[in-house]
């Protein structure tokens, strides 16, 4: 049989932004597939070196749309490691919180787009129509939907009050009954299942040759999460479970984002149960100290890591990010190695892409 | 095997008798090694039972590059390695570890470091057209020439 | 009953009105103003009702919307993709960074916003936008269409 190739070129309705896959087929089964990025390519390490640290935390935010606070966070948090300030602790649990409801907004969205490229259009509506939830909070507490602008360099901007507590309250109360209800209807279903059982597995001997990190390492039985192993933040204070499985084939990554998805609800119910009073953020100078630092935290996708480096001016002198898309990237044409051209859809929506993070 | 004991092993094996540097903040280890052993030492790392890269950062101090690996098993331990302006020639660790091979591609293309057996030396990021040389050096300019007008014309109204 | 020539255009404007097709492409952006795009079509925004439909074709679209500034490697693929939707057709700029490159202005990669490739009908700015505007900014592009 002769080979024919498949672009799943820049513009595919499978892809939310744009990656050219060429897949080469024989007959229905993939024999290889090759990668190229490079289309949201914005310079940003180039452009954070133009810009004084106050400007590079508006920069940052929009490395990528669903994940922005996170990256803020281990921007902030960098910045005042190398400024030696201490952020007051209302303002790290409310920097938590976010996080918190960034990783439940981002799954949320995620399990609806997995949804859509496989046919269950009414999953994608009933994930997506619960994620307004989330927003609903997030627009209430900093006034946007998916930029929120929280973090400066020293704490947060935004303060919580009795209203934002009580909706937070029920809200989540809502939230956890409506993902409980997700859960138990995917779970077992014989359709989902089908779709999504044996494909695209990956082995715990390939996830730490390619240093894979997040949902997709801990589906194949890698045990890290830098919330737990290097708690930034408060984390260290709140106790959470971090859910862990086996199989490591895309049926696995799902069920484990929902697992953390419960999770987060559950973790975001003890920062609102256990907000500490005072103020939330300190001031920080403009110019910060000569030095290195590294920073880590868990976004919803793994890990997300920060090298900053100070020469005693207003602007970083060196700033890299590595964002835990590119991981999981690498992985991609050893998945789809003797699939069907049809679970393709499948393969691509189970490795939860970001590619404006791994472009950056 | 705790980081502090995996460093010792390093300095044991490469013959290092600079002390050990902290990078911010408490739980960072950075170890100098000359060029020539990076291979030996990865390969020292992953013995130990570390297998985790969280990334390789390139950059410019002077006219010499550094280059930066960093490694993570419940504390981090990272890598120095300077590389000279003249001789920027250094062995891939794609053999060992193969999950670096995105972070030399962009390394290559940003800063230009020629990694010896890295697998695909094709652009990562860049386009394939791309003239305006490494971009993340400090010589090279920030913006590339304006581009050819097009003769669209601009009929838009805001919204 | 016959339709004279006079009526025929008559009712292909009303239907492309009525039902404008729509086209989404990142053209280099960072996701915010794309899954706004996608909240349109829940059943919180439900923009089916002015009979939106997102389609998967550049040969089914009627309007193209456009996220993210143009990177130099997206560009040739703007180009085809404008070219390969049939007449009539609208390019909807969506977002500060492809009215005109946003915060992303003056990086090594990027060319600018949309109308540096394209003829644009409609700016609609936000960093990201809010669905409201994206509704408010094609129900205006379409009086435009009478």
């Amino acid at each position: 049989m002769s080979k024919i190739t498949v672009p799943i070129g820049p513009q595919h309705p499978l892809l939310k932004e744009p990656l050219s896959f060429l897949v080469s087929l024989e007959g229905e089964k993939v024999i290889d597939s090759t990668l190229r990025l490079g289309y949201v390519h914005r310079g940003i390490e180039k452009l954070a070196e133009q810009r004084t640290y106050i400007q590079n935390a508006y920069l940052i935010e929009r490395i990528c749309g669903i994940c922005s606070h996170i990256h803020s966070t281990t921007y902030c948090q960098s910045v005042e490691a190398l400024l030696k300030l201490e952020v007051p602790k209302r303002g790290l649990y409310i920097r938590m919180l976010l996080c918190e409801l960034e990783r439940i907004h981002s799954h949320l969205l995620w399990l609806g787009v997995l949804a859509k490229n496989i046919g269950l259009n009414t999953l994608f509506m009933y994930a997506w129509r619960d994620r307004e939830i989330v927003l609903n909070i997030m627009e209430e507490i900093s006034g946007g939907r998916v930029s929120h602008a929280v973090n400066i360099i020293g704490g947060v901007r935004v303060d919580l009050n009795e209203k934002h507590l009580s909706l937070l309250q029920k809200s989540l109360q809502e939230l956890n009954m409506r993902v409980d209800e997700i859960l138990q209807s995917i779970e077992n279903d014989r359709s989902f299942r089908a779709r999504t059982r044996n494909i695209g597995c990956l082995s715990l001997e390939d996830i730490k040759r390619y240093c894979v990190v997040g949902p997709v390492a801990r589906a194949s039985g890698l045990d890290i999460d830098i919330r737990r192993d290097a708690p930034y933040a408060a984390y260290d204070e709140l106790s959470f479970e971090v859910p862990l499985m086996t199989e490591g084939d895309v049926w696995a990554r799902s069920i484990l984002r929902i697992l953390e998805t419960i999770q987060a609800i559950r973790l975001c119910t003890q920062i609102i149960h256990n907000l500490p009073k005072g103020p939330v953020s300190v001031s920080a100078p403009r110019r910060v100290p000569a030095g290195e630092v590294v920073s880590r935290a868990e976004a919803p996708r793994g890990e997300v890591f920060y090298y900053v480096r100070s020469d005693g001016s207003q602007n970083p002198a060196r700033l890299k990010v590595r964002t835990p898309t590119l991981t999981t990237l690498i992985t991609l044409p050893g998945q789809l190695k003797n699939m069907q051209l049809a679970d393709v859809s499948a393969v691509i929506a189970g490795v939860d892409l970001c590619i404006a993070c791994g472009d950056r | 095997m705790s980081i502090e004991k995996i460093v010792k092993k390093l300095q044991d094996v490469l013959n290092i008798d600079k002390p050990v540097t902290k990078l911010m903040p408490t739980n960072e280890a950075e170890i100098t090694i000359s060029k020539q052993h990076i291979l030996l030492a990865v390969k020292t790392i992953l013995k130990s039972g570390i297998w985790h890269l969280s990334a390789i950062t390139c950059q410019q101090l002077e006219s010499d590059f550094i280059l930066l690996y960093h490694f993570w098993k419940s504390g981090g331990l990272t890598l120095r390695i300077r590389v000279d302006e003249k001789n920027t020639q250094i062995d891939s660790i794609c053999s060992l570890v193969p999950g670096a091979e995105y972070y030399e591609r962009e390394a290559r293309e940003m800063f230009g470091i020629e990694f010896l057996g890295l697998p695909n030396p094709i652009p990562l990021l860049l386009p394939d057209d791309w003239q305006g040389g490494y971009p993340m050096r400090k010589k090279e300019p920030p913006t590339h020439d304006k581009p050819e007008d097009n003769n669209h014309k601009q009929k838009g109204k805001s919204s | 009953m016959y339709m004279n020539k006079t009526m025929i255009p008559k009712v292909l404007r009303w239907a492309r009105q009525k039902s404008p097709w729509i086209l989404h492409f990142n053209t280099g952006g960072c996701n915010g103003c794309d899954i706004e795009i996608l909240s349109l079509l829940t059943p919180h925004y439900d923009v089916e009702r002015f009979g939106i439909l997102k389609e998967s074709s550049p040969r089914h679209a009627d309007i193209l919307i456009c996220t993210g500034p143009v990177t130099q490697q997206v560009k040739p693929r703007l180009q085809r993709i404008f070219d390969q939707m049939p007449e009539p057709k609208w390019v909807l700029a969506l977002g500060s960074c492809s009215c005109s490159g946003g915060i992303f202005s003056g990086a090594h990669n990027i060319l600018g916003g949309i109308d540096k490739v394209l003829p644009v009908d409609m700016y609609i700015a936000g960093c990201p936008c809010r669905p409201e505007a994206i509704i408010d900014g094609i129900i205006k592009l379409l009086e435009q269409v009478q």
